[in-house]
């Protein structure tokens, strides 16, 4: 099978899975499976961040460089708040907009197994106010599972974990529409990458790691660095693409290749490392600047123990925390491959000669 | 004259459920047409005459149904919750009282605290003195309507359901007094018209007139702070130019007009910016009815108290004999 | 009426093979104005089962089914086919499109739905701004249909403007429920394919699917006309906003209740149904032990509204499966109340007489 379809079936498998910030492991278990045989060792943290290191080549002195790949896997997802009667009023986990959540198909994810519900709205009688004209607020939303309300209360409690349910779909040129993407299409990423080092000679340890709560408290990203104590970190996450309802500074073309970042939160030598990588293999790319925090597991590992120098690679997504994202498989190839060969390239003594500009 | 319209006003008949008016009208003028039959819909169709040279097929619409409620759901502690059956102001409804239809009265009132200015009719309901929904001898779907007796103030009268109980009236006092017409006329107590105007469409089709003419009440602009518009109490009969449904037919009108000069009878012009009658849907029915509308004016339309004037019936009927006794150039 | 204790039929039970034929009916797209898909599966149904089978000038979807008796009455049952959903108005670029909704979609429904375009079923999705990219004061507001794209993905090149569009959902069971698009008003055509099956010899059937339901009555109005039934039953899908309040008061704006039974209609925005029918309905309810429910008087509308008024008026009833979000992605129908509405509609049928409308409307 051809390596972009492997990807992509990957990809549809692990985006089907729950894992909502805080609860990751269904989609942790899939991920471990997938990385053992590309990897020397598959380990999961205390707090539950997927560690799967593919050793490098021991240099002379024996000492290794260790360079950390971290992908978030949680997703934004919703958890059961009160239950009245048949209904179930729910909190969200993560950023939502409301406004898309009416009709929505999701699964709460009950001690007694998993269960379909849908996400309504009430009639305008039914609300505190009519709210004609105006989206419902998200307090006031429930989720219906077709079930009476015997049965809803013997099975269901607050705390129960909702998911979205919509399954996958393929568009042409490549793309897939889906929620969690954000950022699965990140996961598969590092997971080519693994793929193609099995044929590259690396000297670096390579520690693809899957961060956890990054939705929430980017509590994955801020402990595992610690844990590995890595030479240098590569962020991979995903960035907003130009279309309906999303255009300006912050936005790339969809099918643009990877996007890489700048600005405080990243190494500038490592992003024009990157960036002139991207020229010589011919890996389309873009620009994205990030003037404050990134907003991603970048700003807390850059910041861990003594510091740790720090890229952001993004591909780009259309509607972003939305279940219907949509994302190109050739910007996950291109993302995986450049990892690739950038790390093929990491010798012993490439952090030594990293110069800061007023040093050259 | 008056006994009559007293029991036309008293007599039960919400839009859809039009039994026991349509019975009490077949009987009063069965004596003095030629056939008559019901429709699907309960539509009462009497014919009077046959057409003979000059002579056209006229269809004269008064609708028998009233404004009415029908109950929705009954609460835990016996209250009625009510939809309304044709365009009723909740404000008209305040402490005003409805009979269902089988014979349980009870008084309309609303949640008030929770109301903003004017209160929606979601928020209204009846007490009909039961303190439980077991007690209740009211069901969801059960239909009633306002309870307000006829009154007489001499060149005035009052009552609910004036629209279109005097219609009716009009209607029936016209056909006993037609002698003698060249027409073949169709007179039609229509069901649903305040719902709709629907009993005008599926008679209007089964009698396939030359012309057809409503006859309903119109808003009387001669009260304090009132509406801008022409007809007034006592100036006679109204002939209709237009409402928000008709564009009434010229030649009709002219028919109309005609007849009132030939006769002296005193008449109004009426142009109504909303609201429509029977007229709307007759116009409609095939390949199309001239139509027109004979109109009474009328004050507190659609509220319990109605109020016409006494002579402008009395011109009506006059005026509607003389339209149908003689022929009728389209 | 002929329904004594000794006369009472058996009454059919709603099988796994009907649900699966409405699993299909509900997967299928049949916006109003090109239910082409779903006449085809009703047409595959019924086609051994009826003495004629005829698509008229709308597309409307008449079987025939003739008596065994000398002047037979004759009934109409209506079941609408089609549902509300998109036509793509515009290619704005590569796989985007604007698009207008058919028939009556809470626009508050639309942003961030899988959606399905075309004859193929093809995916797209209707996306929504980043909540990262929006303001508080902007979420606030409602995503206007004018705001909104389909978006089919780059590189799309089989989809054009004027193709139709619904909402992608996968119809499920839901333990005592079912969950689906479209299942307003697919249940009504699951029920009327089996009441052909069931048709008792002493009436003259005209079995109507009719088109453009969603967009004014538009289907019904013309088979009507021309088919001049004695009496028309009309199976839809009516809404249960039964749910508990946000404040726990008492819940007096309902419309219908799940789990009651099916709803007959006494009045709506269209229609003053004919309570001779009504009262038989009923009188068939209490005579077989099926629950059923009064349909809460107030506004929207079912064929019936062109029906009862087509010609010089025809009797007229409406008897509706309670469910819950119609017109959204995803529908929620108890079993149990579509099977009671399958066998009301089945005992109705076999036991109308000419008899029940010799009374005064």
């Amino acid at each position: 099978m051809e390596e972009k379809t492997k990807i992509k079936e990957f990809l549809c498998e692990i985006i089907s899975l729950s894992g909502i910030s805080g609860y990751e492991t269904p989609v942790t278990n899939a991920i471990a499976t997938t990385w053992e045989p590309l990897v020397d060792e598959v380990r999961v943290s205390k707090i539950g961040n997927l560690y799967g290191i593919k050793r490098g080549s021991p240099s002379k002195d024996g000492k290794t460089k260790r360079i950390m790949l971290a992908v978030h896997m949680d997703g934004i997802g919703m958890v059961v708040a009160k239950v009245s009667g048949e209904l179930l009023y729910f909190a969200p986990i993560g950023g939502f907009d409301p406004r898309i959540l009416p009709g929505q198909c999701v699964t709460i994810h009950s001690q007694k197994g998993e269960f379909p519900g849908v996400i309504v709205q009430l009639a305008p009688n039914l609300l505190s106010e009519s709210y004609e004209g105006k989206p419902v607020p998200l307090d006031q939303l429930v989720i219906d599972t077709g079930l009476d309300e015997q049965t809803v209360k013997a099975i269901f409690q607050v705390g129960d974990i909702v998911s979205y349910a919509n399954l996958p779909q393929e568009l042409p040129s490549d793309c897939i529409a889906g929620h969690s993407l954000d950022n699965r299409a990140s996961v598969a990423a590092v997971t080519q990458c693994l793929v193609e080092l099995q044929h590259f000679h690396h000297q670096w340890d390579v520690y693809a790691v899957g961060t956890t709560q990054e939705e929430t408290a980017f509590l994955g990203g801020a402990t595992s660095p610690f844990d590995i104590q890595p030479d240098l970190a590569i962020a991979i996450d995903v960035t907003f693409a130009k279309g309906p309802g999303a255009d300006g500074w912050r936005t790339v073309a969809l099918e643009s290749g990877v996007s890489i970042g700048y600005g405080a939160n990243l190494h500038p030598m490592l992003f024009n490392e990157m960036k002139q990588l991207c020229e010589q293999l011919d890996i389309p790319y873009t620009l994205s600047p990030q003037p404050l925090m990134s907003g991603t597991d970048a700003d807390p590992i850059q910041i861990t123990g003594a510091g740790v120098p720090t890229i952001l690679l993004s591909i780009p997504l259309r509607y972003m925390h939305t279940p219907v994202e949509i994302i190109s498989i050739k910007d996950v190839m291109r993302t995986g491959h450049l990892m690739a060969e950038f790390i093929a390239r990491l010798t012993p003594d490439f952090i030594e000669k990293i110069k800061w500009e007023d040093e050259q | 004259m008056k006994n009559l319209l007293n029991t036309l006003t008293q007599t039960f008949g919400p839009s859809g459920y039009e039994k026991e008016i349509r019975n009490f009208i077949q009987k009063e003028i069965e004596p003095f047409v030629d056939e008559i039959h019901i429709d699907a819909l309960g539509n009462l169709i009497a014919r009077k005459g046959t057409q003979k040279q000059d002579g056209k097929r006229i269809m004269i619409s008064a609708h028998m149904d009233e404004l009415g409620v029908m109950a929705s759901h009954i609460d835990k502690d016996g209250f009625v919750y009510i939809a309304f059956i044709g365009g009723i102001n909740p404000l008209t409804c305040f402490g005003t009282r409805v009979k269902f239809m089988d014979g349980t009265e009870g008084v309309v009132y609303a949640e008030t605290k929770k109301m903003n200015k004017i209160p929606d009719v979601t928020q209204l309901f009846v007490d009909v003195g039961a303190s439980s929904k077991e007690d209740c001898p009211i069901k969801v779907g059960d239909v009633g309507v306002f309870v307000r007796p006829f009154l007489d103030l001499g060149n005035r009268v009052v009552s609910k359901a004036l629209d279109d109980r005097i219609g009716c009236l009009i209607t029936i006092e016209t056909l006993k007094s037609i002698k003698d017409s060249p027409n073949e006329l169709y007179f039609v107590f229509t069901v649903q018209e305040e719902v709709g105007v629907r009993g005008a469409v599926t008679s209007a089709y089964a009698i396939d007139p030359d012309m057809g003419i409503a006859v309903d009440v119109t808003i009387s602009s001669d009260v304090p702070g009132g509406e801008q518009l022409n007809p007034v109490l006592g100036k006679g009969p109204c002939v209709k130019i237009k409402d928000s449904m008709l564009i009434s037919h010229p030649k009709v009108i002219k028919t109309m007009t005609d007849a009132a000069e030939r006769k002296g009878i005193p008449y109004q012009m009426e142009v109504l910016r909303y609201a429509g009658t029977d007229a709307g849907a007759i116009q409609f029915a095939r390949s199309g009815v001239p139509s027109g509308c004979l109109s009474v004016a009328c004050r507190y339309v659609h509220s319990p108290s109605e109020m016409v004037d006494w002579k402008d019936v009395e011109n009506s009927i006059q005026l509607l004999t003389e339209i149908l006794e003689k022929p009728v150039i389209l | 009426m002929n329904t004594k204790k000794d006369h009472l039929i058996h009454l059919p039970a709603l099988t796994d093979e009907i649900i699966k034929l409405l699993e299909n009916l509900s997967n299928t797209a049949g916006v109003s104005g090109n239910e082409n898909a779903v006449r085809a599966i009703v047409r595959d149904e019924i086609i051994g089962f009826v003495d004629a089978l005829h698509t008229d000038a709308l597309g409307n979807l008449i079987a025939l089914k003739k008596a065994k008796i000398e002047n037979p009455l004759k009934v109409l049952i209506a079941a609408h086919m089609d549902e509300v959903g998109f036509m793509l108005v515009e290619k704005e670029s590569d796989g985007i499109f604007r698009f207008k909704v058919i028939g009556g979609i809470d626009e508050r429904a639309l942003p961030g739905k899988p959606v399905q375009i075309g004859k193929n079923q093809k995916p797209g999705v209707i996306g929504a701004c980043p909540v990262h990219l929006s303001t508080r004061e902007e979420r606030e507001r409602i995503l206007a249909v004018d705001s909104l794209r389909i978006d089919t993905g780059p590189g799309t090149s089989d989809i054009q403007p004027g193709e139709y569009g619904t909402f992608a959902t996968k119809f499920m069971r839901m333990g005592p429920s079912i969950c689906g698009k479209a299942l307003d008003n697919r249940i009504g055509v699951a029920t009327l394919i089996q009441l052909i099956k069931y048709c008792p010899e002493s009436i003259e059937l005209i079995a109507a699917f009719t088109v453009q339901e969603e967009i004014g009555l538009r289907g019904a109005k013309v088979v009507a006309f021309h088919y001049e039934p004695d009496v028309a039953f009309v199976i839809d899908c009516t809404p249960a906003n039964d749910q508990p309040a946000w404040d726990e008061s008492e819940n007096t704006r309902y419309k219908t209740k799940l789990n009651q039974g099916p709803a007959i209609y006494t009045s709506d925005g269209r229609t003053m149904y004919d309570y001779r029918l009504i009262r038989y309905l009923t009188s068939i309810c209490e005579d077989y032990a099926i629950p059923y429910q009064i349909r809460q008087p107030g506004p929207g509308g079912t064929d019936a509204g062109a029906i009862h008024l087509s010609k010089s008026g025809i009797p007229t009833a409406a008897i509706s499966v309670p469910g819950r979000y119609a017109h959204t992605a995803a529908m929620i129908v108890r079993i149990a109340d579509w099977e009671k509405h399958f066998q009301l509609m089945t005992a109705a049928l076999a036991h109308i007489h000419a008899d029940v409308l010799k009374a005064d409307r």
